[in-house]
């Protein structure tokens, strides 16, 4: 494993906020060291955890809020 | 044929421009992000519904007065707001809600999920609602930058700047989110859907 790699590197490799020299290192780290790969494959299993958390606002705040934009609207756009 | 979507930004400006249908279509695009951000941050379902409003009211008000600047993400913005108005909202009770953190809470036992929208009715609600749990478990910080990086679409460099702190402490904040999540997964014997 590359000495200057670090785990925030990871992360931010992650979120794809690499630069393009800092991609190709990670990559080849990743790549070529089972340790860095099976960490960067938890962080990968634990980003899309997050993405499964999204909930919808109740109906009526949608509407509230959807009913206030129609309410508040300048004349001529009604 | 199939009618190509249109950009936050060129629905901002196409309200801007007088169209006010397209506001609609703003909030219903982003609604769940909001809501979802929000709601991790407060971990009350009715407290939530209500910043929820706030916060629109004062995105469509700010859009209306022409305050908006239209340099940065609409989505990014608009949690911005979210995040104050939840700031205000523990500033005025004269607490902050990491100091539940090590709580449990039964809410999702005992709540349903709307499921009026069909993606969601193919997700595991059991799961989701565990996830949802896992999320709120993390320290105030953590949950406040997964929130920031995964629904406002802000970099690290911009979560920092919103949040007073060094980039590598951003960076810091997001590794112990994921890594205390795997954590949690692997205590809690959760399985994943793909």
């Amino acid at each position: 494993m590359n000495e200057t790699l670090t785990l925030n590197d990871l992360i931010l490799y992650l979120y794809n906020e690499t630069e393009l020299s800092q991609t190709v290192q990670i990559q080849q780290a990743i790549d070529n060291h089972e340790e860095v790969a099976e960490t960067f494959e938890s962080l990968v299993e634990a980003r899309s955890l997050v993405q499964q958390s999204l909930m919808h606002a109740s109906p009526i705040s949608v509407q509230s809020v959807l009913a206030y934009a129609t309410l508040t609207a300048p004349l001529q756009a009604r | 044929m199939c009618k190509e979507q249109k950009t936050d930004q060129q629905l901002v400006s196409s309200f801007l421009g007088g169209d006010e249908s397209t506001l609609q279509e703003l909030i219903l695009r982003h609604e769940r992000r909001v809501f979802t951000s929000i709601y991790l941050l407060v971990k009350d379902k009715d407290l939530a519904n209500d910043l929820f409003q706030e916060t629109f009211i004062k995105v469509i008000n700010t859009l209306r007065s022409g305050h908006y600047n239209e340099e940065g993400k609409f989505i990014s913005w608009v949690l911005r707001i979210a995040h104050n108005l939840v700031i205000d909202h523990f500033r005025s009770l004269k607490r902050m809600p990491m100091v539940y953190d090590t709580e449990e809470y039964s809410v999702f036992d005992t709540l349903p999920l709307n499921d009026s929208n069909a993606e969601d009715k193919l997700m595991d609600d059991q799961v989701k609602n565990q996830v949802r749990q896992l999320i709120e478990e993390l320290p105030y910080d953590q949950r406040e930058v997964v929130i920031m990086r995964h629904f406002a679409n802000m970099s690290f460099k911009e979560i920092a700047e919103c949040t007073h702190v060094s980039i590598n402490t951003s960076l810091g904040r997001m590794r112990y989110a994921l890594i205390n999540l795997r954590k949690l997964i692997k205590d809690k014997q959760l399985v994943l859907v793909s």
